[in-house]
């Protein structure tokens, strides 16, 4: 067996589906996960990265999670919310005011709740990480209040949150395959879109998008999980030394996204976007109040009301 | 090499040669791989469905449907009956409208076997009657086959596009002059031929002939333009323009030429879902197994190995491309581009080549290769239709491929054949 | 013998029959399901939630159901180097074998399935919200079908004269 051959180093294949550049919020989380752990417990575990989809799409890799054939990953919010629908509660559009307080709200009881929640599904979430806000970009007109969504065609992924969110602003929400937005953009098909700042970066659409608005809209969680399987087969000083790596890659993940987005969104501007900031985000959440309703059922109403004190 | 590698490419190489279909000797040989390196065999059943779960997928069995509605509904041989009004009369003239109508139909199809259908079972006979070799004649139709997935619309370049996660209206652009330039080079093979042979002219159309033939064509001669206009125009995707040409196909079948009956229309779907299926099986199949040799982390590993057979990148796309065309001789198209998708991209990114233009080299490489004997489907529909051997077709074919691979060669090394028309857009 | 064929090929061809008729109401429903999309964003401006998803779930069921159709209709695509350097009888015990692998592939296909089935139980999908059990039964049903078909034609070709016809 290889692993014998190569003297009883666990070995650990952590999947995601973005790039491997040293800008991704998510290739950032997974190499600081390895870096950490590898030298908490030298030659007894090693981390192999999986960038570009290579093992499957984050539905896949949370399955393969389950199942033990896929052992750790870092996974959209909203696609572990598939899963486990109290997750649903961080997509909630305007819930959160920064990105303190989201990491305050989950470092905490919410957090926790949804740590064991998923537990329960045979996946330990080890940290929340970061991959931004997402922000509204056109090329009609920039985002300052409410209204100013209406009647804007924008492209939102195949996902009834933020269908429902751009159906309360008055928007025109078009689901589209991601790899056919850009040309959709550029040939007017569509209007706009919303992306976290450094996906509009790294997918270039500075070149063809004029107005990037500030919308924060959601923000979006990206988790670093490990199956229960594979982390029960684990030696327990190992097991310790993923747990800690994983709070520790969190922490550091957290720092590194968030300076990076505040850079990004200046190099945007210095790129030829119009950014703007909205008016005021209270006024945003007013506007979006049936959505938090309607999902309260699959949420839970506990979970819900404890986020909304948490955020308040 | 690692055991499961050796599972894998063994494996899958022992069961291609024993007979075992295509689709079946990659879930085999994915299975065996999950058992040696002990994983769950959930996986198999979680990529079956997963590999068929995307919409750019989805445009296949339509792009397949609308070609089968259009030959059945009579568009396809209106098509032929404007090329044959207005080239006739050259030498060579006959093979020209072979070749020029099947560029036409490839407008609207996706697909190299249809292509070759389609026009195929309305030329070679015709051919055949008018002074070509019936083996000249099939090889012709093939050849021309290969012009159906490189102009757009186009299955391979789809699955490329869903492979590589590139846009597929983009890669769809990058077809074209590649496409054009193979209709050209099959034009003048077919003068060549007419030369050598003393094949005798036909006579000239009048203008009120050709204008007959065109009038009565226009619905099938403008469908490339709801097709393509539709994506270009920012009307449609990919898919969704499928869809339409397929609306489009039965509409102009049933109510406008009423060449299509309403009962006809159950075994026509079924005969493109059974084509569909033959596809997307194999996709499906292809799922689990490159899991596998992605999980092995061989893309790169391989990649490197090509790489480093030399310092210039002309003499790496060179041997890639024969290693390509060699492949493309006996492998389905499909199942070798799911297979070596990641191997292609990590070299592609190694000598810094544009993923578009890979993309298209790729493409018509592997749409090459099923005109390539032994093993091709457009091959193998010429040969059902000629009632010929393969052998006997494969004398006439080769000079054909040689004009084809021309091509393929200005795609490699020139980067404006397929970027200059995406740089436009 | 005789009567297991029987049994096996009237299994079979019913099977066969109710595939034909699912693919073709399949198609029918991705049809309408896309035009609608496409005609609901021009004509009323209006996004559908829903085609999509309804479309690809279609997609993968004519998919996997089409693919084991091709197990009895022999419309799966083969080299044929060995078979075609074979005498008849060898032809024969080749296919046999053939069949053989393909039948333990359904069957390995059916396990896998019904673990990915029951281990996914409960879910629902992200747009329509139908119970993902609907998309992720598929392969379940495909690779049993697989079987049945591989087996009748195993069967068939002890109890029947040999025919000149397509390999699996
Ligand atoms: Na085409
Ligand atoms: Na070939």
């Amino acid at each position: 067996m290889p692993a014998l051959a190569q003297g009883k180093a666990a070995t650990l294949k952590i999947g995601w589906t973005s790039t491997d550049s040293a800008q991704d919020p998510y290739g950032i989380g997974a190499k600081l996960f390895k870096e950490k752990v590898e030298a908490l417990v030298p030659g007894q575990v090693q981390v192999s990265l999986f960038p570009n989809r290579q093992i499957g799409d984050e539905k896949e890799l949370l399955e393969g999670m389950r199942f033990g054939t896929v052992d750790m990953g870092v996974i959209t919010n909203a696609v572990i919310a598939n899963l486990e629908t109290g997750f649903q509660v961080n997509d909630l559009p305007f819930l959160y005011a920064d990105e303190a307080q989201a990491r305050r709200v989950l470092d905490g009881p919410v957090g926790q709740e949804l740590k064991d929640r998923l537990a329960k599904k045979g996946v330990i979430a080890l940290g929340f990480m970061e991959g931004g806000f997402r922000s509204m970009l056109n090329n009609v007109r920039p985002v300052v209040n409410p209204e100013d969504v209406k009647g804007v065609k924008y492209r939102v992924m195949q996902n009834p949150v933020f269908i429902d969110m751009f159906a309360s602003l008055g928007g025109n929400a078009i689901p589209m395959a991601w790899g056919e937005v850009f040309t959709a953009v550029q040939q007017g098909a569509i209007d706009g879109l919303e992306l976290p700042v450094a996906v509009i970066d790294a997918a270039k659409y500075y070149e063809i998008t004029k107005y990037l608005s500030l919308t924060n809209h959601t923000y979006s969680m990206i988790a670093l999980l490990v199956s229960k399987r594979s982390f029960d087969k684990l030696p327990k000083d190992v097991q310790a030394a993923v747990v800690k790596a994983g709070a520790e890659a969190t922490a550091e993940q957290r720092r590194i996204a968030g300076a990076q987005a505040q850079e990004i969104i200046v190099s945007l501007g210095n790129k030829g976007m119009k950014v703007n900031k909205v008016g005021n985000p209270a006024q945003f959440r007013g506007s979006v109040k049936a959505v938090y309703e309607k999902f309260r059922p699959t949420i839970g109403s506990a979970l819900l009301d404890q986020t909304l004190a948490a955020v308040q | 090499m690692s055991e499961l590698a050796w599972v894998l490419s063994l494996g899958f190489a022992g069961l291609l040669l024993l007979g075992v279909p295509f689709v079946f000797a990659l879930g085999i040989t994915s299975l065996a791989g999950l058992m040696v390196i002990d994983i769950d065999i959930i996986v198999l059943a979680q990529r079956f469905i997963s590999g068929t779960q995307s919409f750019s997928l989805l445009a296949i069995p339509f792009f397949v449907l609308a070609g089968d509605l259009m030959t059945k509904g009579g568009l396809s041989r209106r098509l032929v009956a404007v090329a044959d009004a207005c080239v006739r009369h050259v030498k060579g003239g006959l093979g020209m409208v072979t070749v020029l109508s099947a560029t036409f139909f490839a407008a609207i199809s996706g697909s190299a076997p249809a292509t070759t259908a389609a026009i195929g079972s309305i030329m070679i006979p015709e051919m055949t009657k008018r002074g070509y070799s019936p083996e000249f004649a099939a090889a012709l139709a093939v050849a021309a086959g290969i012009i159906g997935p490189v102009i757009p619309p186009s299955i391979i370049f789809v699955i490329w596009g869903v492979i590589a996660e590139e846009s597929i209206a983009k890669l769809f652009l990058a077809g074209i002059v590649p496409g054009l330039l193979m209709s050209v080079g099959l034009c003048l093979a077919s003068v060549r031929y007419a030369v050598r042979h003393d094949v005798p002219k036909e006579p000239r159309a009048s203008a009120a002939e050709i204008g007959r033939a065109a009038w009565d064509g226009k619905w099938a001669l403008v469908a490339p333009f709801v097709v393509l206009g539709g994506i270009y125009g920012g009307i449609f995707t990919p898919t969704e323009a499928a869809v339409v040409a397929t609306v489009y196909a039965l509409f102009v079948g049933l109510f406008l030429y009423r060449e299509l009956k309403w009962r006809d229309l159950p075994a026509i779907v079924m005969g493109s879902m059974r084509t569909t299926a033959i596809v997307m099986f194999i996709i499906a199949a292809a799922a689990p197994f490159g899991w596998l040799v992605a999980m092995e982390q061989l893309p790169p590993k391989i990649a490197g190995g090509i790489a480093a057979i030399s310092d210039e990148p002309w003499i790496i796309l060179l041997s890639l491309n024969l290693l390509l065309l060699a492949i493309g001789m006996v492998m389905d198209n499909i199942a070798a581009m799911i297979i070596l998708g990641g191997v292609l991209i990590a070299l592609g990114r190694t000598i810094g080549m544009d993923p578009i233009q890979l993309g298209a080299m790729v493409s018509i490489n592997f749409a090459i290769g099923m005109a390539t004997p032994p093993f091709g489907y457009a091959l193998f529909v010429g040969a059902a239709i000629s009632r010929l051997s393969i052998e006997r077709i494969s004398r006439e074919l080769w000079p054909l491929i040689g004009v084809l691979i021309v091509v393929l060669g200005l795609v490699t090394y020139v980067p404006a054949v397929t970027l200059a028309v995406v740089r436009l857009f | 013998m005789t009567a297991i064929h029987g049994l096996l090929e009237a299994l079979s061809r019913t099977a066969g029959r109710a595939t034909i008729f699912l693919v073709i109401a399949m198609t029918v429903v991705m049809t309408v399901c896309l035009i609608l999309q496409v005609l609901f964003r021009y004509a009323l401006g209006q996004a559908l939630s829903w085609s999509e998803e309804l479309a690809l779930l279609m997609f993968t069921w004519t998919v996997l159901l089409a693919g084991s159709l091709g197990v009895r209709e022999g419309f799966h695509v083969a080299l044929t180097l060995l078979p075609d350097r074979l005498g008849p009888g060898g032809q024969r015990w080749l296919e046999r074998l053939i069949l053989v692998l393909v039948t333990v592939f359904g069957f390995y296909l059916a396990v896998s399935g019904w673990e990915f089935y029951d281990g996914t139980t409960g879910q629902l999908s992200a747009a329509v919200g139908y119970p993902i059990e609907l998309l992720h039964s598929a392969a379940l049903v495909s690779g049993a079908l697989v079987v049945l078909h591989g087996l009748t034609r195993l069967v068939a070709s002890f109890v029947l004269p040999p025919a000149p016809e397509a390999r699996p």
